[in-house]
């Protein structure tokens, strides 16, 4: 297995010039035992996310969504399959290797912001850089830049629980910058924000995503963010389908989100 | 960088919740603070009574008494065989007796020791005044305190003041005697020593002049050895001899029996504590864990491995037990200096040999205590920590 820390894992994204996918999954399956029942939350799952792309897995809520995001950050071993990052077996390396991994190269940014409250929250935006070893001033002057560029230069000073909730989201997404990450997992980022916050989110996590080459892959029921991405995934019942997949249930996009919308409605109710 | 942050954020997440970080850490600085006095007053007042047992009378030193009932006496046959016995290198003689001082008018009765000139080399006492050195002699004497406080003597005035001494001689020690008792002749002395013995009034006389009026035999013996390791023998061939033995030896080996009891039930209790500590910390950390999931699956997902996490969890642990022993081994010192100074106060004017110590630090406890609050800490903390590397951090993060 090649070291992590070397070889292909030193190759810039911007520079890559092979059209590869970054993260491929290949007949990807979790099973699991619920009472006596099994239960497969993903099902033969495959999928290819190019570099520096937007990409959208939308699904009603128990599709799957999560648990295929959680093999796809290397958190949990699918029983069938495999997930490739950058042409090499995620599952191959140990679960020491996968951590490194995930600390240097790999951001998630979840629904609802975790922060340390006792840490300011340039500190916490710097986290991610204390966790590579980095010296507490370097790392706090790329946090403070960030934050910055996310539009939070009056709140700089403040504890992380006193923003809102958009503030939070941006604050989050400058943490997840801070490592140069070569993807961005993002689960619905934008779940609990207003309109304006939505859009403000939106349009840094496109940018940096054109101007970084940075891949983002979210995962959504909301279905605003079909209309800014190219490469959509749906989910249903642990069955991913590429939206442009002859094979995939439905006959067309609006059948898909119309599906979404009633599921939504009914878990609602 | 990294540990720095480990430690950064264990303290952190330790005096998150303040007052039960301080319950906790309160709780195990109270016990050690007892640990910390009762080892300090156990090696304290063991080392005060052993300096004040070895600077009152050497271990060399065998005390000798007849038997209660009196059948053999420690005459001059007898004191000459003892001397004999292989491992005597002094014999020194006592006999207590009534006996009557008379100074400027005044008549007291009060004991009086005739002791022989080396009797202060056998057994030591803390001169206020004077010396002992060839005392007492053929005229000289040596008085307590209390002696002259009775003749209304100041101290510094009392030495080489003149006093008119007898004895009173009982059938007891005067074999001879032909009525039951009989007072000797009074004779002038010369006060050449004043000790301290408290409230007991005592002269120590020569025992010579008694001697010339028919005193026979003796109630005591000191006997100086030439070597310590000779006392058992020559101890059981004195007492072959029908009398009875004593040493400071004795004293030291029942205080050391004493201590030894002592050693044990601080040994049960260092149990209880450490039993009370341990499920004390174990169920602070367990909070901790049941708290703080969201943080671990957090920390895992940006990149915290297994081992960070127990280490991190540890590291908790270890702040709580470690930060507890050293502030209670800080109160447990300083409660001890207080003793002392409390001791000191309750103690003046009594006579102690230095300075008055009833804590001593223990540095042995405190070094096994500080080392075991680390590993205390170690134990309690790797259960939660083998816990919280097996949460979901997916879940845990979005519970």
């Amino acid at each position: 297995m090649t070291d992590i820390t070397n070889s292909v894992y030193e190759i810039a994204p911007s520079n890559h010039e092979v059209k590869a996918p970054i993260i491929e999954t290949l007949g990807l399956s979790k099973v699991y035992k619920v009472g006596g029942e099994m239960v497969s939350p993903v099902s033969d799952v495959t999928l290819q996310i190019g570099y520096g792309d937007f990409a959208v897995i939308f699904g009603p809520s128990g599709s799957g969504k999560s648990t295929l995001m959680s093999m796809l950050l290397g958190l949990e071993q699918p029983d069938v399959g495999e997930v490739f990052l950058k042409g090499e077996s995620l599952f191959g390396f140990t679960e020491e290797q996968r951590t490194v991994i995930r600390r240097k190269k790999i951001s998630y940014l979840p629904q609802t912001q975790y922060w340390i409250e006792s840490m300011s929250l340039i500190d916490n935006v710097a986290l991610p850089l204390y966790l590579l070893g980095w010296r507490r001033s370097k790392a706090r002057k790329k946090a403070i830049k960030l934050l910055i560029e996310v539009g939070l230069k009056k709140e700089i000073k403040h504890k992380p629980n006193e923003l809102s909730s958009g503030q939070q989201q941006k604050a989050a997404l400058a943490r997840a910058l801070i490592k140069d990450p070569w993807i961005i997992y993002a689960d619905e980022p934008t779940a609990h924000l207003d309109t304006k916050s939505v859009e403000q989110v939106t349009q840094i996590l496109l940018d940096v995503s054109i101007r970084n080459g940075i891949t983002v892959i979210m995962v959504t029921h909301d279905l605003s963010f079909l209309k800014l991405s190219k490469k959509w995934f749906f989910m249903q019942d642990g069955r991913l389908w590429d939206i442009k997949d002859k094979n995939n249930p439905f006959k067309n996009i609006s059948e898909a989100i119309n599906y979404v919308k009633k599921s939504e409605e009914e878990n609602k109710a | 960088m990294r540990r720095i942050f480990f430690i950064r954020l264990a303290l952190l997440n330790t005096f998150k919740k303040k007052f039960r970080a301080i319950l906790a850490i309160g709780s195990i600085a109270l016990t050690s603070s007892v640990v910390v006095v009762l080892c300090g007053l156990q090696i304290g007042l063991h080392n005060l009574v052993n300096t004040e047992i070895n600077n009152s009378e050497s271990k060399d030193i065998v005390t000798v008494n007849q038997r209660n009932s009196g059948q053999v006496k420690l005459d001059e046959v007898q004191i000459t065989k003892i001397q004999s016995i292989s491992g005597v290198s002094q014999v020194g003689e006592t006999v207590g007796l009534l006996g009557s001082a008379v100074y400027h008018g005044i008549d007291l009765n009060m004991p009086v020791y005739a002791v022989t000139s080396d009797y202060f080399v056998l057994s030591p006492a803390k001169f206020s005044v004077g010396s002992a050195e060839g005392q007492p002699n053929e005229t000289n004497i040596i008085v307590s305190s209390k002696v002259l406080n009775v003749l209304g003597l100041s101290q510094d005035k009392a030495l080489n003041s003149k006093i008119q001494l007898s004895a009173t001689l009982t059938s007891d020690y005067a074999s001879k005697l032909t009525n039951q008792s009989k007072k000797s002749k009074n004779k002038e002395y010369t006060i050449k020593g004043v000790i301290d013995k408290g409230e007991l009034p005592v002269i120590y006389m020569p025992i010579e002049q008694l001697r010339a009026e028919g005193l026979d035999n003796v109630s005591q013996l000191k006997i100086q050895l030439t070597m310590p390791e000779k006392a058992a023998s020559v101890r059981e061939s004195i007492e072959q001899m029908g009398f009875t033995t004593s040493s400071v030896q004795d004293t030291i080996d029942q205080i050391n029996k004493l201590f030894s009891v002592i050693n044990n039930v601080l040994f049960i209790f260092g149990i209880v504590v450490f039993v009370i500590t341990v499920s004390g910390v174990f169920t602070i950390i367990s909070l901790t864990l049941m708290e703080e999931t969201r943080q671990i699956g957090f920390l895992r997902i940006t990149g915290l491995r297994h081992h960070d996490v127990k280490v991190l969890f540890i590291t908790q642990s270890i702040i709580i037990t470690f930060l507890g022993a050293i502030l209670g081994t800080i109160i447990g010192i300083i409660t001890g200096f207080a003793l002392n100074g409390f001791a000191r106060v309750a103690t003046i004017g009594e006579s102690f040999s230095g300075e008055l110590s009833v804590f001593a630090i223990p540095v042995q406890p405190v070094i096994i205590i500080l080392m075991l609050s680390v590993i205390i800490g170690w134990l309690v903390g790797v259960i939660p920590a083998k816990r919280a590397v097996l949460i979901n951090p997916l879940e845990e993060l979005n519970s």
